[in-house]
This record gives structure tokens, C-alpha cells and sequence, in this order.
């Protein structure tokens, strides 16, 4: 047996490893040999006093001394759950929470800044280009188009960064423009009524006394204007310049029940989008234009399938408002009533255009 | 040995067995913290955030794994790393205090065996894996499996490290036991 080998063994022999048979086999050679034997006596001195170092104790209780960051957490750990519960009415049944994880809490706050940025972002652009508002509709079409994508734009980033307008570089956000405008609507109302007195200040007063009309409605809550899946100002302001936003407007206040329906059904919808935007603000494009344009045509074709004349009117109204909105309807811009889904070739044509970019993000 | 019922109460959210568990451990964990770190306050420090991260992870302790093992690789995680960012100033300073001390005693005390503080003051010149294993080894009485379980190291691995702990202890103290003798 050669010493290297023993040195092992000792050590081993120190951390009771060994066999009986090894233990024997050690010994007989340290027997025979003095330097193994020196080696060993040392080890086993250090080893031994190792063994006997004192025990240390903490001078006072450690448990006790941090009793208080352990309450700490366990309340961070309970207010957690609360602020969930406060969090859920917010979310309409018909969501898909249950197939997503909850997303951060982060992530939600920073939406629902971002969208009290979006929201006062809306405002202030509602406010400027209220100023235009005699041009003739078919201009105001391409700049509403224009302007819409823009403020998506900004609505996005200003989500981010509360700061200023960012380069409208970003086209590929008219969806998620969309979104927040929506949400936006379900969650901020009373912006819709502080948009009238703003709008108020505009060249025309008859205008912006429609528009305020307009808002309260959308107070009172089934409002129409709300049901198209973007900004219901921008609809409100081609109520303004069109021909039969006038009838509509009268119609509105005594159509209010009837408007219930589909109002109501819209409402879920947007509950839908809002739940996506607040909770995946990510998703995919095509998921969220889904509901969205289901949502638009069978309000649409319930509003067009009215027989009462003044529901005729209001429907009238809305697929304006929409239209406007979107991209815009020949029937419509000349004045005449768009009979919907079926009736208006162009205007599905339209929703397709837009629905079509949305999924590419053009 | 800490009671299995003890640990399944607490991770099932009993917060008194929690806190009792933690009782039961501080001692050993305080232990372990002060033998590596060499140093009162940190070893206060090192142990009181090794306890709050058990009181938070209890939860994700599983029972194929020994609970001691579980709680001292906690320990000895926070530890090398708080070795690693204090080292150059604390080792220094204790350095060259326990050595003046050592003076005084080493001639009286030379036949009966090592002085306890060369011991402590060498297991403080140890690598930081090394005197890890030394502290497991010898203040927790661990066997190699318990060792490798809680280092996540291979058996052979943590042999070595002993081994050559041991052997390099054994140098250094013999190096003070001669500078004692002849000075």
C-alpha cells in the first residue's frame, strides 16, 4: 500500500468512511511507517479540535429580530390578492381570462396610465381638430384617417411615455390605436362629457352644442356612439358636418331604449377588447379584429332592420358615425341611408379595407 | 432534527409552525454564518436573510431533500456571496488582529494542540469552497452526501475539497506552531 494512497484512507478513515477492512489495512501500514504515522497523529489532532469548536449562538433571537419584515411580507402578500379582487369587476364574463394567465400587475397599471394618457391625448386632438369642421365631408374623410392613425400612434407611445408625441412612424399601431381609443371610451367617460365644453369652444356653435348632445348621451351609457370600435368623438364630430346628424340627434334622445340592445350587446364586446387590452396588450391582431367587426355588423344590421322610421334615422346615424369614421360610405356621404351589411356593398367593403389593414398592420 | 409535521404545518401555510420551524433553525444557521464569514455583524446579517428566505420559500422546499441540507445551502449561498463582495477589507482587518493575538498564547499552549482562534484564523485563509466544506463537515457534522446534496457539487468534488482542506489546515497551523516555538 503506498502512502498517497494511505493519506486517503486517513482522511476517509477522519469522516468515518472507512471499513473494518480498510480501517485494518491503514493501521498495519502507519505501523510500519513514521511519516504516515506523524501525518496521522496531526490530522487527527486537527481533526478532533474541529470537532470541538465552540458552538455559536446569535447574541439575541434572529426570529424575533425579524418578526416585523416577516409581517411586512405576509401583508404584501395579502394586499396582493385584494387589489385583484378590486381589479375584477372591471372584467365582463365573456372574457378569456381563464385560458391566459393574469398578467402582472405592472403591466395592467401601466395600461390603465397609459390610458388616462390616451384619454387626455384624445381630448386635446378632438380639441384641435374640432377647428376644420366646415370642410366638406369627403376631405374630411382622408384627414380623419390620417389624423386617426396618427393619434393611435401617439396614443401608443404616450402610453409608454406620458411625454410628448412621438413620430407617427409607428403605422402598424392603428389596431392597437383602436384598442386603447375603446378602452378608453368603457373606462373614461367622463372625458366624453369634458370633450363638450372643450369641443364648445369651436367656430360653430350649433356644432358643438350637437356634439355635447352627443356626449351626454354617451354618459347616460347606452349610448350608440359607443358601440363602433373606435373613438366615438371623431363620429360625433362628422355628426356635426353632416347632413343627417340632425335627425339622428333627435332621434337619439327618444330612441335611448331601443338603442338599449345593442348597445348593451355592445358594451360586452368592448368589455371584451377592454379585458384584451388591459390584460394582453400584445394580442394578436387578428383576435382582436374578430369580435370587434362581429360586433360592429350585428349592430349595424339590427339598427338597419328597424321598421320604427325615427330607428330608421337613428340607424342611419350610427352607420354614419361608424363609416365616417372608418373609411367612409358613398351612400352615406351623399346623404342617403346605408341599409348595412348586405345593403351597402361598399361600406363591408370598407370594413374589410380596414379590417385587412389591422391584420397587417398597415 | 427538525420534525417532518413541523415543516408539512408550515408549508401548508400554519405561520406559528413556520415561525417555530425558524426557531429551531436559527442556531444552526447562525452557526454556519459566523464560521464562514468570520464576523459578527455579517453573520447576523447573512443569517437573518437566510431565515426570510426560508419563511418565503418554504413552499418550494421538497421532502426529497433533507430539510438541513435544504436550509444550509440557503445559508451558505448568501454567504460566499456576501464573502465575496466584503472580503478584501473585512479579511484584512481580522487578519492581522488574530495573528498579534496569537503571539502572546502560541509557546504556552503549543503541546496541547492547535489554538482555537488559529484554527478559526485559518479556516478563514481557506477558499471559500473549502472552508464552506470544513464548516459543513465539522459544524454540522454533514457526511459527503449531505455536503454534495447541499453545494450541488459531485461526491468525488467535495472529498477533494476536504481533503485538501484538511491538509491545507493542517500546513498553516504548523507553520504557527513552528513560528511559536522558535519566536
Amino acid at each position: 500500500m503506498k502512502c498517497a494512497e494511505v493519506m486517503e484512507w486517513m482522511h476517509r478513515y477522519l469522516d468515518h468512511d472507512l471499513s473494518q477492512e480498510e480501517m485494518i489495512e491503514m493501521f498495519r501500514h502507519i505501523d510500519d511507517c513514521p511519516s504516515c504515522a506523524e501525518v496521522f497523529d496531526r490530522l487527527t489532532m486537527l481533526s478532533r479540535q474541529l470537532e470541538e469548536l465552540p458552538d455559536v449562538k446569535p447574541p439575541f433571537s434572529l426570529v424575533d429580530s425579524i418578526l416585523p419584515q416577516l409581517e411586512q411580507l405576509d401583508r404584501g402578500v395579502r394586499e396582493e390578492p385584494v387589489m385583484v379582487g378590486s381589479e375584477d369587476p372591471k372584467i365582463v364574463p365573456f372574457t378569456r381570462q381563464s385560458t391566459r394567465g393574469k398578467k402582472p400587475k405592472g403591466a395592467s397599471i401601466a395600461t390603465r396610465t397609459g390610458i388616462g394618457a390616451a384619454a387626455a391625448a384624445v381630448i386635446l386632438l378632438f380639441a384641435i381638430f374640432n377647428l376644420p369642421e366646415s370642410m366638406p365631408g369627403a376631405d374630411m374623410d382622408q384627414a380623419y384617417n390620417a389624423a386617426g392613425s396618427e393619434a393611435s400612434s401617439k396614443m401608443i407611445t404616450g402610453a409608454a411615455d406620458n411625454a410628448a408625441p412621438a413620430d407617427a412612424g409607428q403605422n402598424n399601431s392603428t389596431d392597437g390605436g383602436a384598442e386603447i381609443f375603446f378602452s378608453e371610451q368603457a373606462t373614461a367617460e367622463p372625458n366624453a362629457e369634458e370633450g363638450a365644453p372643450l369641443n364648445s369652444t369651436g367656430p360653430a356653435a350649433g356644432d358643438s352644442a350637437d356634439v355635447a348632445d352627443n356626449a351626454d348621451g354617451a354618459d347616460a351609457g347606452p349610448a350608440p356612439a359607443k358601440e363602433p370600435p373606435a373613438t366615438q368623438a371623431p363620429s360625433a364630430k362628422r355628426n356635426a358636418t353632416a347632413p343627417p346628424a340632425e335627425n339622428s340627434r333627435k332621434a337619439s334622445s327618444g330612441n335611448n331604449d331601443r338603442a338599449a340592445d345593442p348597445a348593451a350587446q355592445s358594451q360586452i364586446f368592448m368589455g371584451m377588447v377592454q379585458e384584451d387590452a388591459a390584460a394582453d396588450t400584445a394580442a394578436p391582431e387578428e383576435e382582436f379584429a374578430g369580435p370587434e367587426r362581429s360586433g360592429a355588423w350585428s349592430n349595424g344590421s339590427a339598427a338597419c332592420a328597424g321598421s320604427f322610421p325615427a330607428f330608421m334615422v337613428f340607424s342611419g346615424w350610427t352607420l354614419y358615425g361608424r363609416a365616417g369614421r372608418t373609411a367612409g360610405c358613398d351612400l352615406q356621404r351623399s346623404g342617403r341611408r346605408c341599409r348595412g351589411r348586405t345593403g351597402c356593398a361598399e361600406f363591408s367593403a370598407h370594413r374589410r379595407d380596414v379590417g385587412l389593414r389591422r391584420v397587417v398592420g398597415g | 432534527m427538525v420534525e417532518q409535521g413541523l415543516i408539512r404545518a408550515a408549508q401548508a401555510g400554519d405561520r406559528d409552525a413556520l415561525i417555530t420551524l425558524l426557531r429551531e433553525i436559527e442556531g444552526h444557521v447562525y452557526k454556519t454564518a459566523f464560521y464562514i464569514l468570520h464576523n459578527e455583524q455579517d453573520a447576523l446579517d447573512a443569517s437573518q436573510e437566510a431565515l426570510i428566505r426560508v419563511y418565503t420559500k418554504i413552499g418550494s422546499y421538497e421532502e426529497k431533500a433533507q430539510f438541513k441540507t435544504w436550509v444550509q445551502r440557503i445559508v451558505t449561498n448568501i454567504c460566499i456571496d456576501k464573502f465575496r463582495r466584503t472580503k478584501p477589507t473585512v479579511s484584512i482587518d481580522e487578519h492581522e488582529m488574530v495573528f498579534q493575538d496569537n503571539k502572546h498564547n502560541v509557546e504556552r499552549e503549543v503541546m496541547s494542540g492547535y489554538l482555537a482562534e488559529d484554527i478559526r484564523e485559518a479556516i478563514d485563509q481557506l477558499p471559500e469552497h473549502h472552508r464552506t466544506v470544513i464548516v459543513l463537515r465539522y459544524l454540522q457534522d454533514f457526511s459527503y452526501n449531505e455536503i454534495a446534496d447541499c453545494l450541488d457539487l459531485p461526491l468525488n468534488t467535495v472529498k477533494s475539497y476536504l481533503f485538501r482542506a484538511r491538509a491545507q489546515l493542517q500546513n498553516r497551523l504548523q507553520e504557527y506552531q513552528k513560528g511559536g516555538v522558535s519566536g
